[in-house]
């Protein structure tokens, strides 16, 4: 063989090997895949509206796209008929699926939240302090926080909650119910209970009590044992976990994009800032405040269901894995 | 710097770097050591908050005041644990830690209040501050298990942190003490090598030889005390290349002195200095010239090698350059630059012929007298002449002079020699009634005077006196004694009836008052009567006389008598006896009996008759021809006496007398 030839089937092959090797680092542009967050305006959401705004949910290759309730239990609802991959509620809507024999799967909790939920009255129905809610209409969602807030604030006060009317309403009827006059106080959070206060100015009389109720904040999903969803909610966890650390080192911008996708005040969220703790957790504390505020939905009527069971760490495992400290039964885990 | 202060800062390093890396690990294990407290903290917190629930639910079932009691005291205590966090950088999780155990604090008093107030409505908020009691426990525990992490992550990292600093410093202080000590151990190396290099040039005699250390340290001051010690070593001490130079020297003089001494002929030794300057001075041309003081002229006589003025050229000396006169008066060597333009422009032009540039004029000097000169030069190139040349030249020019000297002194003796032998064995050129040949050889070298004689000269009509000596010595001293001796003899033989004894006495007595006892001289003289052919002879220690016969018989005539010179007063015994027609008469000087063969014999009067007897001796001639020949070959050319022989041949009738017929001896070892 003549030096010639030779060099050719060299170039040849160098040719061959750079060209599969171009062929095999040429990524396509990943279709970003869609994943539906069902959730109400909330502070606590603010690692989505930063995960959106910094474009972390591009990045790990999703399009989440927020479906808004008005309420947790709405979002819950809209879970449970298939309606969105993913919601974002607080406990109470939980333990009340849970209790019917739902069956949602809590990936993580992303916020705990102290003094959100609070009472805001009218001081021309004779409500200045807590005892004066005696015989009192208040307003509530069924099973929501400021349904639970409320029973908890008039047991720990020495009231007899039987002694208060509560009024089950929607949630888009608290505000308009007290400003209007329909019920002499609501039991809610913001930015519901910040609105009614604005309407009713001075006759609005605030009853809250800091440290009584923490609110947890979790992302909710229905069970499967799909590895492209499972890996789907991973990423989805990622980008939270991103949120997170940008809410860290960047706490004004976050927010301001809060206020704005909240749809609250910006002084107001400033000055309840401090309350949340953004952080992704599985751990012990959430199947206490479940087992808590379904007892508190069950009273006497039955025995209340274990909670270990909607538990799923395995997103948060992919994404965040020092957040699971929860201990569950092996064949749990 | 010096060496000693970069040794010092060499440690420093290190050392400074240790403080530095100790101060660093001080600060390191006090950040530890409160890392470590607060993570003893945190366990005491996590065990206290354990403490916390068991006391709480102790009251849910008991209701009792110690319960409510204990949980004060450990919510208090941990509330106070948790203060060693209040200088952390991160108080984040310690804050949620004491913000739930208050929340916690705030619902056991809740519970407290509810139990004590009563009631389903009080029972149903003991249950939900329970609840929210436990939660909340829950969460304290959830972010001490939070705290613990961080704070073990913060030990961690700390730790590594101190070993790697402690590894880095170890590392950076060993490199830095390393590169410090190899800088270090270069210079010093350098500079030790420098002055190793230069101890031993100076060592090897080079004192010229200086460091010249461009440093600060100690070795620059070593290298500076070493020039001042070399300086004053020069001062003081010869150096070894001065010292081979003056061993060169030495050892050229002595080849010169050898050389010049080898030959007494006076052109001989001329050219031999030629030589001898040539290889000395390593100078391509040398001339030699002799200068007559009286007529002040200058001949070139001996040329090695090269163009130049051709030997036998005279010059006076207002014809050459001033150097010449200036060498005469100053007897010393001066160097004369042709190139000079105020010398006289016939100089120039004749130095510009004969290639003369630079030109070194040596005088050779003789107890104060200016002998001649030698000229050392290199054709056509101004090369300079070093002190040590021409000193070497100036003392081969001394024993140049001296050679010179003697061969002129030697020549001028040999001439008085050669004529005083001329006279002494002159003889006439016939007589009468007799045929004579003779032969001589002197064995010294010297003026070829040597102590033999003999003589032969007419008494009256009859008688002839024949004369043989040897006088004890050589030279003029022997000459003179010779001469003496001679003439004595022939005075007194003349005297009327003066017999051979007598004049032998008579000479004896001159001889002995004229000269020193030690010398003396042996002679036989006889008086040999032409016509009857009697010999009548005494002799005074001489050897025996032989009387060759016609028929070729040879008789002896041993009487002997003393030594003449040595006695004031002798007597000497007489003999007689006839020569018969024809015969001859053979005398000669021990020098001929004694000469040896190469093997030691001496020749012997036995050999001497046997030989005369069979060898032709129809005349004086012949009888001395064939002797010298004989005794020549026995000793193989080499006599190292001196040998007179005298043949006399009685013709008888008067008939003109041949002429005396002289021999001359020529010797292999004169060839």
């Amino acid at each position: 063989m003549t030096g010639r030839p030779r060099g050719r089937l060299l170039a040849f092959v160098i040719a061959l090997v750079l060209g599969l090797s171009a062929c095999a680092t040429s990524e396509q542009p990943r279709r970003p895949e869609p994943l539906v967050l069902a959730a109400p305006p909330s502070p606590s959401l603010a690692p989505v509206y930063v995960a959106q705004a910094e474009g972390y949910f591009e990045d790990a290759g999703l399009d989440v796209q927020l479906l808004e309730q008005g309420v947790g239990v709405l979002a819950m609802s809209a879970l449970l008929a298939g309606e969105c991959d993913v919601a974002a509620v607080a406990d109470p809507p939980i333990a009340r699926a849970v209790i019917e024999g739902k069956t949602p799967r809590v990936i993580t909790t992303f916020d705990r939240v102290d003094g959100l939920t609070y009472i805001v009255a009218r001081k021309d129905r004779g409500i200045e302090t807590t005892h004066d809610l005696q015989g009192k209409r208040i307003g509530v969602v069924k099973d929501n926080i400021g349904h639970y807030f409320l029973h908890v604030y008039l047991v720990t006060s020495g009231i007899d909650p039987s002694r208060v009317e509560v009024v089950h309403l929607g949630s888009d009827e608290m505000v308009t119910a007290v400003t209007s006059g329909v019920v002499d106080g609501i039991s809610w959070a913001p930015p519901s209970t910040l609105r009614a206060q604005e309407v009713l100015g001075d006759n609005a009389t605030v009853l809250e009590r800091p440290g009584l109720y923490t609110v947890t904040w979790s992302f909710v999903t229905m069970p499967s044992d799909d590895p492209q969803r499972q890996d789907r909610y991973a990423r989805f966890l990622q980008a939270i976990d991103r949120a997170n650390s940008f809410i860290q080192e960047h706490p004004e911008e976050a927010q301001r994009i809060t206020a704005s996708r909240a749809d609250q005040p910006l002084a107001e969220l400033q000055r309840q800032w401090g309350n949340h703790q953004f952080d992704l957790l599985l751990d012990q504390t959430l199947i206490l405040t479940l087992q808590d505020v379904a007892s508190w939905m069950m009273g006497s009527e039955g025995d209340i269901p274990s909670f270990l069971w909607c538990v799923d760490t395995g997103p948060l495992r992919e994404a965040h894995p020092e957040g699971v400290t929860i201990v569950l039964p092996e064949d749990m885990q | 710097m010096t060496i000693s202060r970069k040794l010092y800062l060499a440690a420093l390093v290190p050392v400074v770097l240790a403080l530095v890396a100790l101060g660093g690990l001080a600060l390191s294990y006090a950040s530890v050591a409160q890392l470590q407290r607060e993570q003893a903290a945190v366990i005491q917190v996590r065990t206290d908050l354990n403490d916390l629930n068991e006391f709480a639910r102790a009251y849910l079932q008991h209701h009792d005041e110690g319960s409510r009691q204990q949980f004060a005291t450990k919510s208090e205590q941990i509330l106070q644990d948790l203060e060693v966090f209040s200088g952390s950088d991160d108080w984040s999780w310690a804050e949620r830690i004491g913000a739930d155990v208050g929340q916690m604090r705030t619902y056991f008093g809740d519970l407290v209040i509810n139990h004590e107030r009563g009631g389903p409505v009080a029972e149903e908020a003991e249950n939900r501050l329970s609840a929210l009691l436990f939660i909340r426990s829950a969460q304290a525990d959830e972010s001490a298990a939070r705290l613990m992490q961080q704070v073990t992550d913060a030990i961690a990292v700390r730790q590594r942190i101190i070993s790697g600093s402690v590894a880095a410093a170890t590392v950076l202080a060993a490199a830095i003490l390393i590169g410090v000590l190899l800088a270090l151990r270069s210079g010093v190396i350098r500079g030790l090598n420098e002055l190793v290099a230069g101890t031993e040039r100076v060592g090897s005699g080079d004192l010229d030889h200086r460091l010249d250390l461009a440093r600060s340290d100690e070795l620059g001051d070593l290298g500076r005390s070493f020039d001042q010690m070399s300086e004053r070593l020069k001062d003081v001490t010869v150096s070894r290349a001065e010292l081979e130079r003056a061993l060169d020297t030495t050892t050229l003089l002595l080849d010169a002195a050898r050389v010049l001494a080898a030959s007494l002929d006076l052109d001989q030794t001329l050219r031999s200095l030629a030589e001898v300057v040539t290889r000395a001075t390593a100078r391509t041309r040398v001339s030699v010239d002799l200068y007559d003081s009286e007529r002040r002229t200058m001949t070139v006589t001996a040329l090695n090698p090269g163009p130049g003025i051709p030997e036998g050229s005279t010059f006076t000396i207002d014809q050459l350059a001033p150097g010449f006169r200036e060498a005469i008066l100053e007897r010393r060597p001066q160097i004369i630059d042709y190139e000079d333009p105020t010398l006289r422009p016939d100089i120039r032009e004749r130095a510009r012929a004969n290639e003369h540039v630079l030109v070194a004029i040596v005088p050779l000097v003789r107890s104060n007298r200016v002998l001649g000169f030698f000229r050392i030069d290199d054709p056509g190139e101004p090369r300079e002449f070093t002190r040590t040349e021409l000193e070497l030249a100036n003392g081969i020019a001394a024993q140049a002079a001296a050679a010179i000297d003697n061969a002129r002194l030697y020549e001028s003796e040999r001439q008085i020699a050669a004529q005083l032998q001329e006279a002494l064995l002159a003889l006439p050129e016939r007589i009468e009634g007799v045929e004579f040949a003779h032969a001589y050889h002197s064995a010294t070298e010297t003026a070829r005077v040597g102590g033999d004689f003999y003589d032969i000269f007419e008494l009256d009509h009859e008688r002839v006196g024949v004369t043989i000596g040897d006088v004890a010595g050589k030279g003029m001293n022997a000459a003179v004694l010779t001469s003496l001796a001679k003439n004595t003899i022939r005075a007194h033989a003349s005297e009327e009836g003066k017999s051979p004894a007598a004049v032998l006495r008579l000479t004896n007595s001159v001889l002995y008052r004229s000269t020193s006892p030690e010398s003396f001289v042996t002679i036989f003289f006889g008086i040999l009567d032409r016509t009857d052919g009697s010999l009548v002879y005494a002799s005074g220690g001489h050897t025996t006389a032989l009387v060759i016969g016609a028929d070729g018989a040879v008789a002896s005539l041993p009487f002997s008598g003393p030594l003449l010179g040595a006695l004031p007063e002798a007597d000497f015994r007489q003999g007689e006896t006839c020569v018969e027609r024809d015969a001859v008469l053979l005398l000669y000087t021990d020098g001929l009996i004694e000469a040896r063969s190469p093997g030691g014999e001496f020749y012997g009067e036995d050999r001497l008759l046997a030989y005369v007897r069979s060898e032709d001796h129809t005349s004086a001639s012949a009888v001395v021809e064939a002797v010298i020949r004989d005794v020549l070959s026995f000793s193989a050319g080499r006599l190292n006496d001196d040998l007179g022989i005298l043949a006399v041949r009685r013709t008888g009738d008067s008939t003109e007398a041949p002429e005396q017929h002289k021999l001359e001896v020529t010797l292999d070892a004169r060839r």
